[in-house]
């Protein structure tokens, strides 16, 4: 019962969270609060919203190590899917709005900018996961399990380099999703030193 | 394939015939409800129409009270410009303290409308007032071995809640070749749109170089001075490489890790193509002849 209680409470807390990003941006539309440049301001929305959903994404299998809790392992779904569609916005934005399909533009704003580089290999490093979330294809990810994992943290390690290398000169964004990348990696890799020694020791 | 917003001298001449008919009917003036007069100041030389108040008043970069471009009119609310002295100062024969109101007795008032480009690659059309560098340059008479102007940005510390954060080191400082200051371009502002410049544009004056991207154009000046080395920059010490000492409008020298080919017009949907010098070419690109410019940033 406490259980059921507690995978519930979690997947709705999830899925608001996974609004927040779209309810904002409606939010400041409708009341007329977007910025004189309001694609830039999409832009920073859906590009901050993938990041943060990513770095949540990771930060739960630790947390349900940390607290025993193991409701946390079933949102990740919910919220690495969303911050896989926030990403493909971002960039659907940034192709369409900002550069209104304009080769010229696009090549000088992108060929040899490795900001544009990190940026499209989180994207492309979430697509394996984000296509095996599916039951259809889950069978898939069961095999390549390992694979795809570390795709997933390469993703959120890009992610971070995108945003730091973007950023004009206030880096604290950028340098708090570092720690954060840092921490879940840290604690990941904790844990299976952990398990490796429970496992030598009953052995 | 899209049309460029950018008018051809040619179009804008039709253009313009276009619109001394139409008004010469009354329709413009009859249906817009507008004098003849005040049409053509709507838009600059190139015929780009003038970026709205609203938007000029919120979109600020000013770091001594956020680095956030959309809260500066709050943030700076308590900003006191007035009474406002300016120190002129280092190699000139006259040193001077100039107060506000007397510095602005004593020179021609002057309108320009200008492009403002940033370096972030967004850009406005700006109706500025103001004086003409220039003309106070003259004033204080610079000693001959001057070849460098160097800005100081006020600090206040209690009233700008920017000047603790680490993102920058302040007080804000530019600088200028003496030539560039001098140059009739450049302007000391201290009006947009007729009305005195608000805190979030730097007032109570401020420098406007339309050839520059925008952080060369220092806001709430307190201090001028003469030096004949070329003085140390703010972005530039934070950056060489990415933010020079001349910082001239340039579609052909990226910053290094964003393009300035295109930029993005404040309240237009499409792109526009960079212009070199932002446009100005023709009145200041003798400031740099056999100037390497990819090398000069």
């Amino acid at each position: 019962m406490g259980k059921i209680h507690k995978d519930t409470l979690l997947r709705v807390t999830a899925w608001a969270i996974v609004f927040v990003p779209l309810l904002s941006g409606i939010y400041k539309v409708s009341t007329g609060n977007l910025s004189p440049n309001p694609i830039e301001d999409i832009t920073r929305l859906t590009g901050f919203g993938s990041i943060s959903l990513l770095s949540l994404t990771l930060a739960m299998r630790p947390l349900s190590s940390l607290t025993g809790i193991s409701s946390f392992i079933k949102i990740r779904k919910i919220l690495g899917l969303s911050a896989f569609v926030y990403a493909l916005i971002h960039l659907l934005i940034f192709v369409s709005l900002d550069y209104g399909f304009n080769p010229k533009f696009l090549f000088e704003a992108t060929i040899k900018k490795p900001y544009v580089y990190a940026g499209l290999a989180t994207l492309l490093l979430m697509t394996p996961r984000a296509i095996s979330s599916f039951a259809k294809f889950s069978k898939y990810y069961g095999s390549n399990k390992v694979v795809i994992d570390i795709t997933v943290y390469l993703s959120q390690f890009f992610a971070c380099l995108h945003y730091y290398w973007l950023v004009k000169a206030d880096t604290t964004w950028p340098i708090i999703f570092i720690l954060v990348f840092v921490l879940s990696i840290g604690l990941r890799v904790l844990a299976k030193i952990q398990q490796k020694r429970k496992l030598v020791a009953s052995s | 394939m899209r049309k460029t917003k950018i008018t051809s001298e040619q179009h804008y001449i039709n253009r313009r015939k276009l619109l001394k008919l139409a008004t010469t009917l009354g329709i413009v003036a009859g249906s817009m409800a507008i004098p003849r007069s005040s049409l053509a100041k709507l838009q600059d030389e190139l015929g780009d129409d003038l970026t709205d108040y609203k938007s000029i008043t919120n979109y600020n970069n000013f770091y001594e009270f956020s680095v956030d471009k959309g809260g500066i009119g709050d943030l700076a609310k308590n900003f006191k410009t007035s009474p406002w002295t300016i120190e002129i100062g280092g190699l000139v024969d006259k040193p001077k303290e100039y107060n506000l109101a007397s510095l602005l007795k004593r020179f021609n008032h002057v309108n320009r409308v200008y492009r403002l480009r940033c370096v972030e690659a967004w850009s406005m059309v700006i109706p500025w007032g103001g004086i003409k560098l220039a003309d106070l340059i003259d004033d204080v008479k610079p000693k001959a071995n001057a070849k460098f102007v160097r800005f100081e940005t006020a600090v206040k510390r209690d009233q700008m809640p920017g000047v603790r954060g680490k993102v920058i080191p302040f007080p804000y400082e530019e600088g200028l070749r003496l030539d560039e200051a001098t140059h009739d371009l450049t302007l000391l502002a201290t009006n947009i749109y007729s009305k005195p410049l608000l805190n979030q544009n730097g007032a109570p004056i401020r420098l406007v170089v339309p050839w520059k991207y925008g952080f060369k154009s220092i806001k709430s000046i307190v201090k001028i001075e003469f030096t004949d080395k070329m003085p140390a920059t703010t972005w530039a010490n934070r950056n060489s490489k990415e933010y020079g000492f001349y910082a001239n409008v340039n579609p052909n020298v990226d910053h290094p890790r964003w393009s300035q080919g295109s930029e993005r017009r404040i309240g237009e949907f499409f792109r526009r193509k960079t212009l070199m010098f932002n446009g100005y070419s023709k009145q200041v690109s003798d400031l740099y002849k056999g100037m390497d410019l990819n090398v000069n940033i």
